[in-house]
């Protein structure tokens, strides 16, 4: 595979917190375009390897390379678009509005320059669109119900016009409505070109959304189609007391997407 | 006619000129405080400034200047123990604050001797600032509201969210110093006006007040510059008719101001429900 239809490579990754490995010597390769889902139980290093992508933790060994360059460099840091999870978001009674919310997300782009001009005003009202959010613009977020609030903080990160966007479990907590919108919101998105990488619980109807999965239980116990994923041993390393789910979804196990190929 | 009275008089001139100054910084740098829970951080800087101000007079620095000295050296010293881990942060803030008072109110008591007025430094006395100070008040303040607006957009995003600020590429660790070293400048202006027991409550209360208009951030802002500016206004002219201590009644009007804001939404929002329900 070019180099230029990689979008994220991870190569050696090892990472020790406390003595215990989180994850251990692993390697994969996620194209330009992919929609990822990355599973795996509670612990399991999921947050952990998104932070380590993000460029926010240090790997204990190996690294990770986002369209070719360093994860923690400004170039490589430009192209992500973060948003973090349910649990860790804004405090609801932060006196802002929707508006303010994601022209924040500007900030990825001028860094600590100043300056707000039409092309600032394009790309939020572009993100605006996109999550199709341009009526609460003006609402305070304390007023927005836990849905929308997650709508403004995924506009916030296409404000920067990321190439790649990385979401930590954005719709835990989130009412059936809200999250099929938050789903559609993401398919249009993948539509466009934009790089998915969502961490979720919900394995079953992430599964129907993404193209392909990874799934962590403290190493890297499958990396491919969901097919290999979620009929297969990323099932079975989920829910180890359970058997082999396979028959369970009838869908054929498949071998390793990327993986520097 | 009140306030041509008052203006008439040199020292009530100074007396607002400095007020106003603060009145615009205090809350400028205030709200950052307010919106990521650094009050405490704001009071303890504060008692800090005591020490700072005590061993300027020692060596002969001006008030002003050793006050921010004493912050700065205290930032770094609650943050070299916080990275350490081995106490709480709230534990680290009060050891500070406590630790600060207490060298700041001892040096203080070995120049009582040579007739310093160690109230002044506690509760300010706006009233005895010299053009001097004013002119340092005016210049630092400046300074502090100029930088904060310049970095505004930075600042709000590592408010909102440290984490995703960080993964922005932002600097966020230097962002959060420089806020803190923007508040001890502001804290050291302060301490004329109203002393170093009394400057937390004007970098926190007026935004409170905003902050229950349930607005947005630069509305919020620009609400408590104003409510901050008529807090100094009313305060000055009472203290002067009344006979009242000059700093401690700006911060009872802002506290004033602050009650009635909160009465007021609540009106307004128990109003706003009634119509909603017909």
């Amino acid at each position: 595979m070019p180099l230029k239809n990689i979008a994220i490579e991870a190569t050696g990754l090892t990472f020790v917190r406390n003595g215990e490995a989180l994850f251990e010597n692993f390697s994969f390769a996620i194209k330009r375009g992919a929609y990822v889902a990355v599973i795996g139980p509670n612990g399991g290093g999921k947050s952990t390897l998104l932070r380590v992508m993000l460029g926010l933790l240090e790997p204990t060994a190996g690294s990770v390379s986002i369209f070719g360059k360093p994860c923690d460099s400004a170039e490589a840091r430009r192209r992500v678009g973060y948003v973090a999870q349910r649990g860790g978001m804004i405090d609801p009674s932060f006196p802002a509005t929707a508006g303010e919310v994601v022209r924040a997300g500007r900030t990825q782009v001028h860094g600590l320059r100043h300056g707000y001009g039409a092309d600032d005003a394009k790309a939020v009202e572009t993100a605006f669109k996109q999550t199709r959010i341009g009526h609460l613009r003006d609402r305070v977020i304390s007023s927005l119900s836990g849905g929308e609030r997650q709508r403004v903080l995924l506009a916030r990160a296409l404000a920067a016009e990321p190439d790649i966007l990385m979401l930590d479990e954005p719709i835990e907590g989130l009412d059936p409505g809200s999250r099929e919108e938050f789903y559609a919101t993401l398919r249009d998105l993948n539509k466009t070109g934009k790089t998915i990488l969502f961490i979720s619980h919900d394995v079953h109807r992430i599964a129907k959304e993404a193209t392909s999965a990874l799934c962590l239980r403290h190493e890297l116990v499958c990396h491919g189609t969901k097919a290999c994923v979620v009929t297969g041993r990323g099932m079975r390393a989920l829910h180890h007391d359970h058997g082999d789910l396979s028959s369970h979804h009838g869908l054929e196990s498949d071998g390793p997407l990327g993986d520097g190929s | 006619m009140i306030m041509f009275e008052i203006l008439s008089y040199g020292f009530m001139q100074r007396a607002f000129e400095a007020g106003l100054v603060l009145s615009i910084a205090a809350p400028t740098i205030g709200i950052f405080f307010v919106v990521r829970r650094y009050s405490a951080m704001a009071d303890t800087l504060a008692h800090v400034s005591l020490a700072g101000v005590a061993a300027g007079l020692f060596f002969g620095i001006s008030s002003v200047w050793a006050a921010m000295i004493a912050c700065i050296v205290a930032i770094l010293g609650i943050e070299r123990i916080r990275e350490q881990r081995t106490l709480a942060s709230d534990t680290v803030v009060s050891l500070f604050l406590s630790g600060g008072l207490a060298l700041g109110v001892v040096l203080l008591g070995l120049r009582t001797s040579s007739g310093l007025n160690v109230t002044s430094f506690l509760f300010g006395s706006v009233l005895t600032v010299t053009g001097q100070e004013v002119l340092q008040i005016a210049g630092l303040g400046a300074a502090v509201v100029a930088l904060t607006l310049l970095l505004w957009e930075p600042f709000f995003a590592v408010s909102l969210d440290e984490e995703v600020a960080e993964a922005a590429g932002l600097p966020v660790r230097n962002l959060n110093r420089l806020l803190a070293v923007l508040g001890a400048a502001t804290i050291a202006i302060s301490i004329h006006v109203v002393g170093v027991l009394l400057i937390g409550a004007l970098m926190v209360v007026p935004v409170l007040a905003a902050m229950q208009f349930r607005v947005g951030f630069r509305a919020t802002w620009a609400i408590a510059v104003a409510v901050s500016a008529v807090s100094t206004v009313a305060g000055l002219t009472l203290s002067y008719y009344l006979n009242l201590a000059s700093g401690a009644t700006v911060v009872l009007c802002a506290v004033a101001l602050f009650l009635l804001s909160m009465t007021a939404a609540k009106l307004t929002s128990a109003g706003a429900s009634r119509t909603a329900t017909k």
